[in-house]
């Protein structure tokens, strides 16, 4: 059997957490027709992703600590289809998809036909109509603070000299993304994603992933558990004043899961019919531009396209365009309101698990207290005061704790 | 691979975008040319070489990038007769810089023209900052390097020897039961002092800890210009530093940072143990007495020096370093690996310390001088003059500088060539704590 990796290298926002939950929960009948996903955790990827990429990520690279080398050596290890997925690595510097590639048994100088795997890219791209709005959302959900507006300035900034724009175009730019990764490989070898426009049934996305990724004919569960919602305008300029406000007061510890999870994920991502996020109507030739160049380069290059390129350009702009800087106050203080009692739910349920926990804590005591009380207790610790009252007593103490093999002191 | 001659080492006018008779592949040859060149040990800039025409073939599958590129060339320049240098060179060619914001640059009339892409430029045109990102990455490799090799050499055995670091416990556990004090305030002179407490036998109570009832809480300090040094210092060499300014700036409506807020740390611990129990040392020269130690340990109680850059070359291997060990060996390693190789780089190349701006100047007296009066008010016990607190601005101290991107890569090129960067460390005063 060949042995051969499929790479699925981003880029965000185009579904990449579905696939990446269908592959993790669908392990065993990936592998009983011969397809590897190597993880032990949902997030195994995302960890070799930072290890590969020398990516500090709020604490979990101390995590990632030679993750990627592991996960390398499990598809190098087995002779058959493995599949490795996460957008980050979008991000990786050539440097970085040399050594990447080459630990998979890729050799730059070596033909085709003698290389020891046979290394596919994948690359699930969208509009930047809707990537945009989207990374500055998910900007918002990282703490930050900066205004669409200012997004938008620092993306179109011909040197990107800000760290959002930096990594907006490291992970949004599918030519560059493409050269990086994929340039020494045979143009069949490198397959295009493209994502449908918005209202399209979900299964035309899975179809072209199922395609790329060579899972057609597998019995899958499909069934979705992990997603990474969004919001509407409102919601989001509520988040980003949240931020304004709380940053210097929560740990990042507290506000993933209470700003980012419990406000963002699960309860103002339910409110459906507030204005979605768009690109202003005077930004939106600029990235459609920047899209028709992109498409020129990717058609010339002869990659294996899944959908249609043309379906970069995206939706034309929207008349009913609303601005996240200046958002209707009447929709952020409804917002503000659905925040409030998602967060008085949250508060009551962690009142409910400190009760259960108190409970506990109160039952482990009196179960104490009762031991304490039984005669066979009182006889021992007579025993114990009795023989540390003198020196061969205590001799005989040590050794009996010696054997015990713990501390017994408070006994 | 040796490409067919460098060229003069004249100094380059700057130039792009001459070389358009030549295709793609001319280009990158001359590029690998070049690649090879510096890896002979050329010192010739991009913009020179490309004038040289000379060319070789690939030796991997993508030109190393722009920053790397320049920063062998700067090794070069300093490091031309080193033995450890070609060493260096294939490693600084395969490094990444650590970090979002560090896109590789590609080299300006290697590539084709396209329509996508930050556009390709001259090494020559890179900033000091834009190298330091990879240099600071190999440091953090070399430092974990030599820390692994003064374990396995035993030189470091209080850390390494499981028996040794039991027995140290042991000592520490037996030495805070005894009754220890506790030492806050100026977090790198407090850090030398509860050092220097440990090294000596001294009872010492855990952090957070308010010590043996009766022992007086020491608050240490001085003025305060030293102070926001020091506590930055710290900070840099803990892991995750600001810069110098924005640190500086970082105190809520103007007041200053709150690790050398001694007013709050004091009133916090006479909230705990009462204020008479509260012992403020503002001056140096007089904590013998504070802690009633002899004279002599006067000079054991001074701080480390470390020169401006190095402090800044801490804080910035401190993200890279995080990356390959864990989060709170990451203090250790930049402590007792780190410090003890700048100190070791000052004999040779002596550089100076870190100041306040002088922008801030006067900001630093007037809150000197509040902390200086609300400390008074609060009548702690004192040992000396509460005085030593606000910067006399007549002192004639060395000149200071503020960190400078230049100096910091000289400091960590020589780093980098150092033989015993890579295997060893000299054994310090740290690998008792």
């Amino acid at each position: 059997m060949t042995r051969r990796v499929l790479l699925h290298v981003g880029t965000p926002k185009t579904g990449t957490s579905y696939v990446q939950d269908v592959l993790f929960r669908n392990r065993e009948p990936l592998a009983e027709a011969g397809i590897r996903y190597p993880a032990e955790r949902f997030d195994a990827h995302f960890l070799a992703a930072l290890d590969l990429m020398n990516l500090p990520w709020g604490g979990l690279e101390s995590e990632a600590i030679g993750a990627w080398d592991r996960l390398a050596e499990e598809a190098r290890s087995h002779d058959g289809t493995t599949i490795i997925s996460h957008e980050i690595l979008a991000h990786a510097s050539p440097t970085q998809t040399g050594r990447a590639l080459e630990s998979l048994g890729h050799r730059w100088d070596a033909a085709p036909g003698e290389q020891e795997t046979e290394v596919h890219v994948v690359i699930s791209v969208r509009d930047l109509v809707r990537q945009v709005p989207a990374e500055w959302q998910e900007n918002i959900k990282h703490r930050a603070t900066l205004s669409y507006g200012e997004f938008l300035a620092q993306v179109r900034d011909p040197e990107r000299r800000s760290r959002v724009a930096s990594w907006f175009w490291a992970v949004q730019e599918i030519p560059a993304i493409l050269e990086r990764w994929a340039h020494d490989l045979p143009p069949e070898h490198v397959h295009v994603v493209t994502v449908p426009p918005s209202g399209t049934a979900p299964e035309v996305l899975w179809g072209r992933f199922s395609q790329a990724l060579s899972l057609d004919g597998v019995e899958l569960d499909l069934e979705a558990t992990r997603a990474n919602p969004s919001l509407g305008v409102p919601e989001t300029a509520l988040i980003r004043r949240i931020n304004r406000i709380a940053n210097d007061r929560l740990a990042p510890p507290d506000y993933r899961p209470l700003i980012r999870e419990t406000l963002a994920h699960r309860t103002l991502s339910e409110r459906r019919d507030s204005p979605r996020l768009a690109l202003p109507p005077d930004a939106h030739p600029w990235f459609v531009d920047v899209a028709q160049s992109w498409i020129a380069v990717v058609d010339e290059r002869g990659y294996d396209v899944i959908g249609d390129l043309q379906e970069l350009v995206g939706a034309p702009a929207r008349p009913d365009y609303a601005d996240p800087d200046d958002p209707d106050p009447r929709q952020v203080a409804d917002a503000a309101v659905d925040a409030i009692t998602g967060l008085a739910l949250e508060a009551a349920r962690l009142r409910a698990e400190e009760h259960r926990l108190h409970e506990e804590l109160a039952a482990a005591h009196r179960a104490l207290e009762r031991s304490y009380l039984r005669p066979s207790y009182r006889v021992r610790e007579k025993i114990v005061q009795l023989l540390e009252g003198s020196r061969p007593g205590r001799v005989v103490m040590g050794c009996y704790r010696r054997l015990r093999g713990r501390n017994s002191s408070s006994a | 691979m040796t490409p067919s001659g460098p060229p003069d080492e004249h100094h380059d006018q700057g130039q792009q975008g001459h070389q358009g008779h030549q295709g793609h592949q001319g280009h990158q040859g001359l590029a690998w040319g070049w690649v090879a060149a510096l890896r002979d040990g050329s010192s010739a800039s991009w913009a020179q070489w490309r004038r040289s025409g000379a060319t070789a073939s690939p030796t991997a599958r993508d030109l190393p990038g722009a920053q790397q590129l320049e920063l062998v060339r700067r090794i070069n320049l300093v490091g031309a007769g080193s033995s450890t240098r070609a060493d260096l060179v294939e490693r600084v060619f395969t490094a990444s810089a650590t970090g979002r914001g560090l896109p590789e640059r590609t080299l300006v009339g290697a590539v084709p023209e396209r329509s996508w892409g930050l556009a390709p430029l001259d090494p020559g045109h890179l900033s000091d900052q834009d190298l330091l990102g990879v240099a600071a990455t190999l440091v953090a490799q070399d430092l974990v390097a030599a820390d692994l090799a003064a374990r396995a050499s035993g030189r470091q055995r209080s850390v390494s020897s499981p028996g040794v670091a039991v027995a140290r416990r042991a000592r520490h556990r037996m030495l805070r039961r005894r009754g220890g004090r506790q030492v806050v305030g100026d977090p790198w002179l407090a850090w030398t002092v509860r050092d220097e407490l440990l090294r000596t036998g001294r009872p010492l109570a855990p952090p957070g800890d308010p010590g043996r009832e009766g022992r007086p809480v020491v608050v240490v300090g001085q003025d305060l210009a030293t102070m926001l040094v020091g506590a930055w210092t710290a900070r840099a060499f803990d892991g995750g530093a600001p810069s110098w300014e924005r640190w500086l700036g970082s105190g809520r409506g103007g007041a200053v940072p709150r690790p050398v807020d001694l007013a709050r740390v004091a009133r916090r611990w006479g909230d705990v143990v009462g204020a008479e129990r509260v012992l403020l040392a503002p001056d140096p020269t007089l904590l013998p007495i504070a802690l009633n130690l002899p004279a002599r340990a006067r000079r054991r109680l001074a701080p480390p020096y470390v020169s401006a850059d190095g402090v800044d070359l801490a804080r910035r291997v401190s993200a890279p370093l995080g990356l390959l060990v864990p989060r709170h060996e990451r203090r250790r390693v930049l402590r007792r690996v780190l410090l003890p190789l700048l100190r070791a780089d000052l004999v040779e190349h002596p550089s100076p310390p870190l100041v306040v701006p002088d922008s801030r100047q006067a900001w630093v007296v007037r809150r000197a001088q509040r902390m200086r009066d609300d400390l008074g008010a609060a009548r702690y016990p004192v040992v000396g003059d509460l005085q030593a607190l606000v910067p006399d601005r007549a002192d004639h101290r060395p000149p200071g500088v503020v960190p400078d991107a230049w100096g910091v890569l000289g400091l960590t090129i020589r780093l980098l060539l150092a033989p015993q960067s890579l295997t060893s460390h000299p054994p310090t005063k740290e690998t008792t704590r």
